[in-house]
C-alpha cells in the first residue's frame, strides 16, 4: 500500500475538509479528519459541448460522454474553445460518495417520486418545482475504490465510486433582493417539510 | 440556490442526504463519511454525543440549519454581495466543539450584527435561536431522566418556526399548512 502511495505525488495528498468516524485498534474515534487523494474531492465546473467550430448548440438533448467541465481560469485560457461551445445553462458535478450511500441524482430522483405519490396534487408543485433538475448523471464504476482494495484483500468497506452529474445552472439565492429573498426562503423551508 | 429560468428556490446539494423510509423519524446510518458545513449545522449535532453517533437526526436539526442559514446570510450579505463579518468567520474553522462554543457564545449577544438589508429580522432571528437553544436543553434533560422520553412531533417544530415568523411580521406568503399523507 505504501509504495501505491508513493506514485502519487505529494500535492496529490491531503488533508480534507471532511470529518470521518473512524475504528482505530477498535475504538471508535469519531469527527476524524480524513487523509485523501486531492483528486477524490468534490469538484464542480462549466460545462462545454464539443461540436465542430462553425456548429451552433444544437437543442436540449444532452448525453453525458459529450460533455466536458472546465473550471473557469481553464476556460478562460482554453486552446480547445474554438472547438467547444460554452453551455452557460448547465453545470457540473463530480463527486466520490461512499459505495453505501444513496447516490446523489437518485436522492433527487426519490423525493421527487413521492411527492408525486404521496402528496395531493396541489402540493406537488411545492417540491418538484424547488429540486434541482438533473440533465444526466452516471456512476463510473471502473473508477471504485473497492477493485483496488479488492485486489490488495483488503476491506471494502468505504469504498468509494466517482459520480458525475450534469444539471440546470443555479444561482447563489443571496444573490436576490430582501424581498424576494424572504419568498425564497419560505419556499425552501416548505419544499423540505414536504421531502 | 436559486433558479433563473423558473424564479424558484431550489433546494440543493445532495451529496450526504438519506433516504428515510416514509413514516420514519431519523435516517439510518449509512456510511462513515460526516461532511458537514458547521456554521449551518444544529447545535445538538455538534455535540461530541452527535459525532459519536448517539444523537438521531431528527427533523428539526434540519429546521435550526434553515435558521443558521438565515443567521449567515443576515449577517454577510448586503444588496446580494458577500461582506465580511466578524462574526461568523470563527465559525467556520476549528473542531465541532469551537463551532458550538462560538454559536453559542453569539447567542449571548446583545444585539446581532446583521447587515442593513437584514436588520428588519434581528428579533425574529434571536427568538428563532433562543428558541433552538432552549429546545435542546429540555430534550437533554428529559433524556437524561427518561431514556424512553418522546420528542415532540415534527409538526409542533414546523409550527412554531412559523409561529414565531408571524409574531415578528416575516410571515411566509402562502399557507403553510401541515399534510397528513396515508403511506
Amino acid at each position: 500500500m505504501i509504495m501505491i502511495f508513493q506514485r502519487f505525488d505529494d500535492r496529490m495528498i491531503g488533508i480534507s475538509n471532511s470529518t470521518a468516524n473512524m475504528v482505530s485498534e477498535g475504538v471508535l474515534k469519531p469527527d476524524q479528519q480524513q487523509l485523501m487523494l486531492e483528486g477524490r474531492r468534490t469538484f464542480t465546473g462549466y460545462v462545454l459541448q464539443e461540436v465542430p467550430a462553425n456548429s451552433s448548440i444544437p437543442g436540449s438533448h444532452v448525453s453525458m460522454p459529450r460533455y466536458r467541465a472546465l473550471c473557469p481560469p481553464v476556460l478562460a485560457n482554453s486552446s480547445t474553445l474554438s472547438h467547444t461551445a460554452f453551455d452557460s445553462s448547465l453545470f457540473f458535478k463530480s463527486a466520490w460518495p461512499e459505495d453505501v450511500r444513496v447516490k446523489e441524482p437518485t436522492i433527487i430522483a426519490e423525493a421527487l417520486a413521492r411527492a408525486k405519490k404521496y402528496l395531493p396534487e396541489k402540493h406537488v408543485s411545492s417540491v418538484a418545482d424547488h429540486l434541482p433538475r438533473v440533465v444526466d448523471s452516471k456512476e463510473l464504476k471502473h473508477t471504485s475504490t473497492g477493485i483496488i482494495r479488492h485486489l490488495l484483500r483488503l476491506s471494502t468497506e468505504g469504498a468509494r465510486t466517482q459520480v458525475w452529474m450534469v444539471s440546470e445552472k443555479l444561482q447563489p439565492i443571496v444573490k436576490v433582493n430582501a424581498a424576494m429573498f424572504k419568498k425564497y426562503y419560505w419556499e425552501l423551508v416548505r419544499c423540505m417539510c414536504f421531502c | 440556490m436559486w433558479d433563473e429560468a423558473t424564479q424558484k428556490a431550489i433546494l440543493n446539494d445532495f451529496d450526504l442526504a438519506a433516504l428515510m423510509e416514509p413514516g420514519s423519524h431519523s435516517p439510518h446510518k449509512t456510511g462513515f463519511e460526516r461532511t458537514c458545513t458547521k456554521p449551518f449545522m444544529a447545535l445538538q449535532l455538534l455535540e461530541e454525543n452527535a459525532r459519536k453517533g448517539l444523537i438521531p437526526r431528527r427533523y428539526r436539526h434540519e429546521l435550526e440549519s434553515f435558521a443558521w442559514c438565515f443567521v449567515w446570510i443576515a449577517l454577510c450579505v448586503q444588496s446580494g454581495e458577500d461582506v465580511i463579518s466578524d462574526s461568523v468567520s470563527s465559525w467556520v474553522s476549528g473542531s465541532h466543539r469551537d463551532v458550538r462554543d462560538r454559536k453559542l457564545g453569539f447567542l449571548t449577544d446583545a444585539k446581532f450584527a446583521l447587515t442593513p438589508d437584514y436588520v428588519e429580522v434581528e428579533s425574529l432571528l434571536q427568538s428563532w435561536m433562543e428558541y433552538w437553544d432552549d429546545d435542546n436543553c429540555k430534550i437533554q434533560r428529559a433524556s437524561r431522566r427518561d431514556p424512553n422520553f418522546q420528542e415532540h412531533p415534527e409538526q409542533k417544530y414546523i409550527g412554531d418556526f412559523v409561529d414565531f415568523a408571524k409574531q415578528f411580521g416575516w410571515e411566509a406568503p402562502f399557507e403553510m399548512d401541515w399534510v397528513d399523507v396515508k403511506l
